[in-house]
């Protein structure tokens, strides 16, 4: 006799299930079909139920059965534990008095480097003979006026040494000019630059970047500045390093300086021990602690600081997910990176940014079993099938992946999920150890968003796309070169909003990044982002569950879940492994089904051998 | 054909007789961008697609631009004729924005940079910007001018300003 059962699979991200008709024996099972949605809701709670009914009536679709030929449902005992980000700069630089405009327009005109008193183009004119001055250009002039009138003061003995621009017509006005003067253009808060104040503009040439308004020395040199006014000026050149172009301007209250924010520091309660970490020592410092102190009971941060906020939003937001009161959220695991993020400085004019110190905390609370019977009950009443918890998800993991072809004991497996990285490992004699830590998939999104700068709406999708798709930069209307190199062809031409951009290459085409940065930066951060949270953790949680905590001692590591059909990640894997000559490769459910389907897998097959063993 | 012309540059062809304003406007765009372009008059009765894309067809970068007296089209020598990068009518007033916009993209396309959609920074509001500075600056100038006849500033100041004013009002913002 035969029955049909489902397996279900909830996680962060995705709800998976598997069909399978089972016997009392292995050779009478028979898997039917699969599916994978999209999670509803946050993993553990009710409102997961749509998710499941869709991917059930997907699966029974695709197996031509209904609903009602079904006479058991397995749910997977979720992993009880779920993460949370956050992020918070070390460092602000603030500019008192505006003094700085530093951007890199598309186009600034003229070349070199000019020092001169700030005189509006209208009052230029009756500018004294010989006086150094540096004109400011509104957008209600018009290029060929502010040419000849440069020009006629320029002849009337005026020392025009450079020019700030409102609008997009530096090199416009640079061409019309009897010598070259350094403009810098596309200036939008022009009305802020205050006259007849002291100022220096530097544009450098086409595939350089300016030498001297980076330099605090340079600084020091073109307004005779003291040791203690240059030590001052150091945030301004810091902000203006790699740009084409930039203007500094001297007001007498001028004072920029870079705040350091008290960071504040971090408890962690450990079982035996607590440590306490300062932030500012950075995510080294505070992975070194978290390894001394061994198993985590709960972490605190300082009241008052930015890490005591920083904790206290996880909790919240630990809280509200779970219908816990906040003192009984307890952290669990924790996991740091550093970071440089772009930041607005304050008192800029053209939106310059400066790079901050930040550090990036993932943290991962336990929520409660109790969540998942309540589910279980509200599914059997949903579909009118028994609904049984089938098991801890780490053994049905490690079973489901045993289906992969070439795989043995013992076997490590890592699921790098959205929220969470978790290693299961069996040993020979079957037993399992499993190990959960912070940090996955959302960390490695929100490193992409915050160090790429990416705002506004949607930002987190942004980076999601980035995270999950190459790049490729779109030469013509016809081509487009891909990341490494490669070039590829188009019969029918792009549309011409992708033209000499960057872009992804998703399976529905291409999709346009909108950003500054090129195509080797946006690279270089998304392996970063990987490299720092998915290898560290798949490392950390290897060591954790690794015989004598021996990476050599584990001869085979299987990656599953979402992240393992990440486009890149497996590779970065194999490569860091290796080290420790072990296998470690994406696994391949049931020989076809790539890293996906793992748990759902493992519950029927596990349900299979408690029926073979007479238990069911 | 002489040296000149075999330079690589982006090519304007234009029908006869339609306004220089246009012309300028255009090249002024490519300018900004550092691109070289080189204007070709043609016969009228030829539409602006046909001229764009012949014109990109002549251009060593393959970037034309077709513009008759009632359309603009940004043309590459690869798409089908039908198909031009970009295409937008003159027809209504104000299309020197438009213009600067084509002259951009014309060179943008050589120089692989993206696009630009919108004809330069809200540039109705821009022009009444313009128009409205303008008259300020006329009124500065021409105290100015005052200003410097006292001072016995040479007759220089005045050329210019007369000069400034001429071509503010050429361009009709007077």
């Amino acid at each position: 006799m035969t029955r049909i059962v489902a397996g279900i699979d909830v996680g962060n991200s995705t709800t998976e299930v598997a069909l399978a008709e089972i016997g009392r024996t292995a050779m009478d099972t028979r898997f039917l079909s699969t599916s994978r949605v999209s999670t509803t809701g946050i993993k553990g709670t009710l409102s997961n139920l749509p998710g499941i009914l869709y991917a059930l009536k997907e699966a029974v679709e695709q197996a031509g059965v209904s609903l009602n030929d079904l006479s058991l449902a397995l749910l997977n005992e979720a992993t009880p534990v779920i993460g949370d980000i956050a992020m918070e700069t070390i460092t602000e630089t603030i500019i008192t008095e505006s003094t700085m405009i530093g951007h890199n327009p598309n186009s600034p005109g003229g070349l070199g480097i000019g020092v001169g008193h700030t005189v509006h183009i209208q009052d230029l004119v009756s500018a004294n003979r010989g006086e150094a001055v540096i004109t400011v250009i509104p957008k209600s002039f018009d290029f060929e006026v502010s040419a000849s009138i440069i020009t006629q003061a320029i002849e009337n003995g005026v020392n025009v040494q450079g020019g700030i621009v409102q609008s997009d017509d530096g090199n416009l006005i640079a061409n019309r000019l009897p010598r070259p003067i350094p403009l810098v253009d596309e200036v939008s808060g022009i009305e802020q630059v205050p006259m007849n104040m002291l100022a220096a503009v530097e544009v450098a040439d086409r595939g350089q970047v300016i030498r001297q308004l980076s330099n605090p020395y340079g600084l020091a040199t073109l307004f005779s500045l003291t040791p203690e006014e240059t030590s001052m000026v150091i945030p301004i050149a810091k902000a203006l390093i790699g740009l084409r172009s930039a203007v500094v301007i001297r007001t007498p209250e001028g004072d920029v300086k870079t705040r350091r924010i008290p960071a504040g520091t971090l408890k962690l309660l450990g079982v035996q021990q607590s440590i306490t970490v300062e932030l500012d020592g950075g995510a080294d410092a505070i992975m070194q602690g978290r390894s001394d102190v061994g198993e985590l009971v709960d972490v605190e941060g300082e009241p008052g600081t930015n890490v005591g906020g920083m904790v206290e939003r996880v909790r919240c937001t630990m809280a509200d997910v779970t219908g816990k009161s906040t003192s009984d959220v307890k952290i669990r695991d924790i996991l740091a990176v550093d970071c440089l993020v772009p930041q607005h400085v304050s008192g800029g004019m053209a939106k310059e940014f400066s790079m901050e110190n930040a550090v990036g905390l993932a943290a991962m609370v336990s929520t409660d079993r109790l969540l998942m019977q309540q589910l279980a009950q509200a599914l059997t009443q949903e579909i009118g099938v028994d609904v049984e918890l089938g098991g801890v998800e780490a053994d049905n993991a490690v079973v489901g992946t045993l289906t992969t072809p070439g795989i043995s004991t013992p076997l490590a497996i890592l699921d790098l999920g959205a929220g969470s990285t978790d290693a299961a490992l069996l040993a020979k004699d079957h037993s399992v150890r499993s190990m959960h830590l912070a940090g996955a998939g959302d960390m490695v999104t929100m490193l992409i968003q915050r160090e790429l700068g990416i705002e506004g709406d949607g930002a987190f999708d942004v980076a999601e796309q980035i995270k999950k798709y190459p790049l490729a930069k779109v030469e013509s209307l016809f081509h487009i070169r891909n990341e490494d190199n490669t070039v590829q062809f188009f019969p029918q031409p792009l549309d011409p909003r992708l033209f000499g951009r960057v872009a992804l290459v998703t399976e529905n085409g291409l999709s346009p990044i909108d950003t500054r940065h090129n195509i080797d930066r946006i690279r270089e951060v998304r392996r970063e982002a990987k490299r720092r949270v998915f290898l560290r953790n798949a490392i950390r949680a290897l060591e954790e569950v690794a015989p004598l905590g021996n990476l050599r001692n584990i001869d085979f590591v299987a990656v599953v879940g979402g992240s393992g059909m990440d486009f890149e990640l497996s590779e970065m894997m194999v490569r860091k492994l290796a080290e420790f000559g072990t296998v470690v490769g994406t696994a391949n459910i049931r020989g076809s089904l790539g890293p996906v389907n793992a748990v759902a897998t493992g519950l029927l097959l596990n349900y299979q051998r408690r029926i073979e063993e007479g238990r069911v | 054909m002489s040296a000149e012309d075999d330079r690589p540059a982006v090519i304007l062809a234009v029908e006869s007789g339609i306004s220089q304003d246009y012309v300028r406007w255009v090249s002024f765009g490519a300018e900004e961008e550092g691109v070289p372009c080189r204007v070709e008059t043609a016969l009228s009765g030829a539409g602006a697609l046909e001229l764009g894309y012949s014109a990109a067809g002549r251009s060593a970068f393959g970037i034309g631009v077709g513009i008759s007296r009632s359309e603009i089209v940004l043309h590459e020598a690869h798409m089908p004729e039908g198909t031009p990068v970009m295409r937008h009518s003159l027809e209504q007033d104000g299309a020197w924005p438009v213009c600067r916009m084509f002259g951009h993209n014309a060179a943008r396309m050589v120089t692989q940079n993206p696009l630009r959609f919108e004809p330069l920074s809200a540039a109705a509001s821009a022009r009444e910007a313009a128009a409205t500075g303008a008259a300020r600056t006329v009124a500065v100038s021409e105290e100015q001018v005052a200003g410097a006849a006292e001072e016995t500033l040479d007759e220089e100041v005045k050329r210019a300003v007369s000069v400034v004013i001429r071509r503010l009002r050429e361009r009709g913002v007077l």
